[in-house]
């Protein structure tokens, strides 16, 4: 009680205590309010960036055209998606598509057709423009098969072979493609084709 | 606390019990006194009146004192000479400036018109007039006879008053005995009071303004809180809102990644549809020799194509929108023609963005 009473008596008696403790009050008050300021900044910050994100998520709300535009896309794609054929191995891919490809010109009447394939290796595409393991990893191929067809050139089974390619039954894209017309004409192509790996049967 | 002491015209020498709230009294030696009236003035002006007042009166160029004020507005003012003052205390105690108290404060009030008392350094006779000091006299030795008439002369005391405060001299030899002070009283002196007006008054400034500051960014505070308040439902809603375009775009560029992942393996118009545009842009008569595509190139051979008529050709496969390049390519035989032309890619043209 003492002491308490000298620091009365002290604040009392001294101006010079009393300035100072009023100056250290001063400067502590003002960081307070300092670093009120700079958090009150931030969170205005905050609130602008949130008023933005509100008006963006509006903005989104109010574009409708998207559940379209997914349904068209996932449309177009589930099309590509049924062209492309699951095998377990490259072997059977090879096999498949030498199939088809001798099907395929015997239904369009070419005449002298061989088909031979090539070995492509898994997941390794044969023609990707560049981006080697892009497509393959995005669309999940497991393998890329190409296959070469030699037939005597006439026209119309030519032209039918080509439009029964295009059909869509397999997924396969034309890479060359060799026209010699005339006497002893030859038609020669080269297309390469997409399989999906099919998982293995359990035993 | 260390002890009061009293600043006398020798230096500094202990006080009398009991302590004062002071470090220092001034002996009543050191001492004048003056009695201001200003009722006059108003109640704001009156320390700055007094200030000036006294600046006239005080002998003392740099003055200091205290001023005890009464409920009718006159001012009883005792100052001393600041530096002569300052230099006594410091000699002995070697200690910066102190609270300066006068001794007549701590001699407790006359109960007469007139009375004499002891004081640190002599004698000292006081005139009241209703309870309010009216004047001081100092005796630095014990007054004789004539001095006292003088005094009383000096005083304005009625005689019946100045014979009776005369008798009770004697018993004023006693030393002085203070106590505490019972008026109300204040520091006041030449050069200190506008400064501790500003200091008072930057104080005052600063708190406010500390104040102001405050209520500012409670104010601003308070807002921001309650916007976000808003916003937070706000938020919620919108993303609520926009959460099936959302999942929509995203399937939908998931979606258009596959695509464009396809046209990348095969980004040419087919085989079929490049040949048909070429059968479909021969002139009459003409016929194709040779025709060969590699990755979207085409290379063409015509033989007995009509000169005038190869330019309607390069039109036509232009115009199928197929081709992002027609040449013609020059050729030794006058009667073959040889093109080449590059298909539309559709990497280039994005024809998969859905």
């Amino acid at each position: 009680m003492k002491v308490w009473g000298d620091l009365v008596e002290q604040w009392r008696e001294r101006r010079t205590l009393r300035l100072g403790i009023y100056a250290v009050g001063a400067i502590l008050w003002l960081q307070g309010l300092l670093v009120w300021h700079d958090w009150l900044t931030a969170s205005a910050r905050e609130t602008l960036q949130i008023a933005q994100r509100i008006a963006r998520l509006k903005a989104e709300a109010a574009e409708s055209q998207w559940p379209q535009r997914a349904t068209d896309a996932r449309s177009r794609l589930a099309v590509i998606d049924r062209q492309v054929t699951q095998t377990e191995t490259l072997g059977l891919a090879q096999a498949d598509l030498q199939d088809w490809l001798g099907a395929q010109a015997a239904r369009a009447g070419l005449t002298n057709p061989t088909v031979t394939v090539a070995g492509a290796a898994q997941g390794a595409p044969v023609s990707t423009g560049g981006e080697r393991q892009g497509p393959d990893r995005v669309l999940g191929l497991g393998f890329q098969v190409q296959a070469q067809l030699r037939a005597d050139f006439k026209p119309l089974p030519v032209y039918d072979f080509l439009a029964a390619l295009e059909k869509g039954e397999r997924r396969v894209w034309v890479e060359s493609m060799s026209i010699r017309p005339g006497a002893g004409g030859r038609f020669e192509l080269s297309v390469v084709a997409a399989y999906r790996r099919a998982p293995k049967a359990s035993q | 606390m260390s002890p009061s002491q009293v600043v006398c015209t020798d230096g500094l020498r202990p006080a009398p019990l009991p302590k004062v709230r002071a470090d220092l009294v001034v002996s009543r030696a050191l001492t004048l006194f003056q009695r201001f009236d200003l009722a006059s003035v108003p109640r704001s002006r009156r320390k700055e009146a007094l200030r000036l007042a006294i600046s006239e009166w005080s002998p003392f160029e740099d003055w200091a004192g205290a001023v005890v004020w009464s409920e009718r507005g006159a001012a009883m003012v005792w100052i001393w000479e600041a530096g002569r003052v300052a230099a006594l205390a410091q000699l002995e105690a070697g200690r910066a400036a102190k609270t300066m108290m006068p001794e007549p404060l701590l001699l407790g009030p006359g109960g007469a018109e007139l009375d004499c008392v002891r004081v640190a350094e002599g004698w000292l006779a006081r005139r009241y007039r209703d309870g309010e000091l009216q004047a001081e006299c100092f005796f630095a030795t014990r007054p004789s006879a004539k001095d006292w008439a003088a005094a009383m002369i000096a005083l304005d005391a009625s005689t019946g008053a100045a014979d009776s405060a005369w008798a009770t001299l004697d018993s004023a030899d006693a030393p002085p005995c203070y106590s505490a002070p019972t008026a109300r009283w204040e520091a006041i002196d030449a050069t200190r009071s506008s400064a501790r007006f500003s200091a008072e008054r930057a104080v005052l400034l600063a708190a406010a303004a500390l104040v102001l500051g405050t209520l500012w960014l409670g104010a601003e505070t308070l807002r921001d809180l309650r916007i976000r308040h808003l916003q937070k439902a706000e938020l919620a809603a919108a993303e609520r809102q926009a959460e099936p375009q959302k999942a929509a775009r995203q399937q939908a560029f998931d979606a258009a990644d596959r695509l464009r992942a396809w046209a990348t393996l095969d980004p040419f118009p087919s085989a079929l549809m490049l040949l048909n545009a070429v059968a479909g842009s021969l002139p009459p008569g003409a016929v194709v020799s040779e025709y060969r595509l590699d990755r979207g190139v085409v290379r063409a051979t015509l033989s007995n194509p009509g000169a005038r008529q190869t330019g309607d050709m390069v039109t036509r496969l232009q115009d199928s929108k197929l081709f992002s390049s027609v040449r013609v390519v020059p050729s030794g035989d006058p009667r073959t023609l040889r093109f080449e032309l590059e298909a539309v890619s559709a990497l280039g043209v994005e024809s998969v963005k859905p």
